[in-house]
């Protein structure tokens, strides 16, 4: 795919970032593509480019798998002419998922968020599976290896984005990850709900989730 | 980043670092506030927004101090709390 270098983006603008100056007016990697821009004009030429350079290559655009949302728009299908890719229609949507992270067309952290919960809930649930059919359950200390070994690396994606409101000092605690990884510590101590989250941590021998996000966010800079 | 091999993602990066200086919602000045607390706090910071390179381990050392500053307040704080 390299028609966004070569044409896919010769006389576009793309989207405008947050200083004003810089315009993204795509997002690539392997085989997942996606187009930004503040023009739907615009959006339509790329899709006219793309679908001729797929053409050439012998390449195929699953349409089924294509999907337009307006970030930051009032309603879901704020266009009268929807966008087409070789005669398909489009379909809109409010939110969709690019490279496993959901965006919402109100790019609210949250949803995102919530989202990215669910690989370190299954991991939890393939944990307890596997405790279950090896009689691990009341084996504390071999089910917070187990979690610390399984459970956190799976917390870990997409962690450089969401997680940075959760790095300063303070906000050990605030994401829902962190929470119900607290839980998820407790069932294993067998200790109440109330009991304080430092003192949790403390007992299992780990640091908060935050300590692993900070180190890979420095790694993306530098 | 800043050594990718896409453009656009040099650019974007060097447009957010220089963004985080009066945006506080920015990816670089979230991550840069993370430094706070820190015992090199200010030097770490002025490392990433100049993005060069960060010493890792006086980092993660430091960390592991302000994490264990934490631990000691809320042992403290639960501590008066047990003997009220």
């Amino acid at each position: 795919m390299t028609w966004v270098e070569r044409s896919g983006s010769e006389g576009i603008e793309g989207a405008v970032t947050g200083d004003r100056v810089n315009c993204v007016s795509h997002m690539l990697y392997a085989d997942d593509l996606g187009l930004t821009t503040n023009d739907p004009g615009e959006m339509q030429t790329m899709l006219i480019k793309l679908r001729k350079y797929a053409e050439k290559k012998e390449l195929t655009v699953n349409t089924a798998k294509s999907e337009v949302v307006h970030f930051h728009s009032k309603s879901v299908s704020p266009l009268q002419n929807p966008f087409t890719y070789n005669g398909v229609v489009l379909p809109e949507k409010d939110r969709f998922k690019y490279l496993g992270m959901l965006l919402d067309r109100r790019m609210n952290p949250k949803i995102a968020e919530e989202h990215a919960v669910r690989p370190y809930m299954a991991a939890q649930s393939r944990i307890s599976e596997f405790a279950k059919s090896h009689d691990l359950k009341s084996r504390p200390h071999a089910m917070l290896w187990l979690s610390k070994v399984y459970g956190i690396p799976a917390g870990m994606y997409a962690s450089q984005v969401l997680g940075t409101v959760y790095l300063s000092e303070g906000k050990e605690f605030g994401s829902q990850l962190q929470r119900r990884h607290l839980c998820s510590l407790r069932r294993i101590l067998g200790v109440k709900i109330s009991t304080t989250n430092w003192a949790v941590l403390r007992e299992c021998g780990q640091e908060p989730l935050q300590f692993f996000w900070l180190v890979p966010c420095f790694h993306q800079v530098i | 980043m800043l050594d990718s091999n896409s453009e656009t993602l040099r650019r974007v990066l060097k447009a957010d670092l220089h963004l985080a200086s009066f945006d506080i919602s920015c990816w670089s000045a979230q991550v840069s506030n993370a430094f706070n607390g820190l015992q090199g706090s200010a030097m770490f910071k002025q490392r990433m927004l100049r993005a060069t390179q960060v010493p890792m381990q006086e980092f993660i050392r430091d960390l592991h101090f302000r994490h264990l500053k934490v631990r000691r307040e809320a042992d403290f704080s639960l501590y008066i709390k047990i003997k009220k």
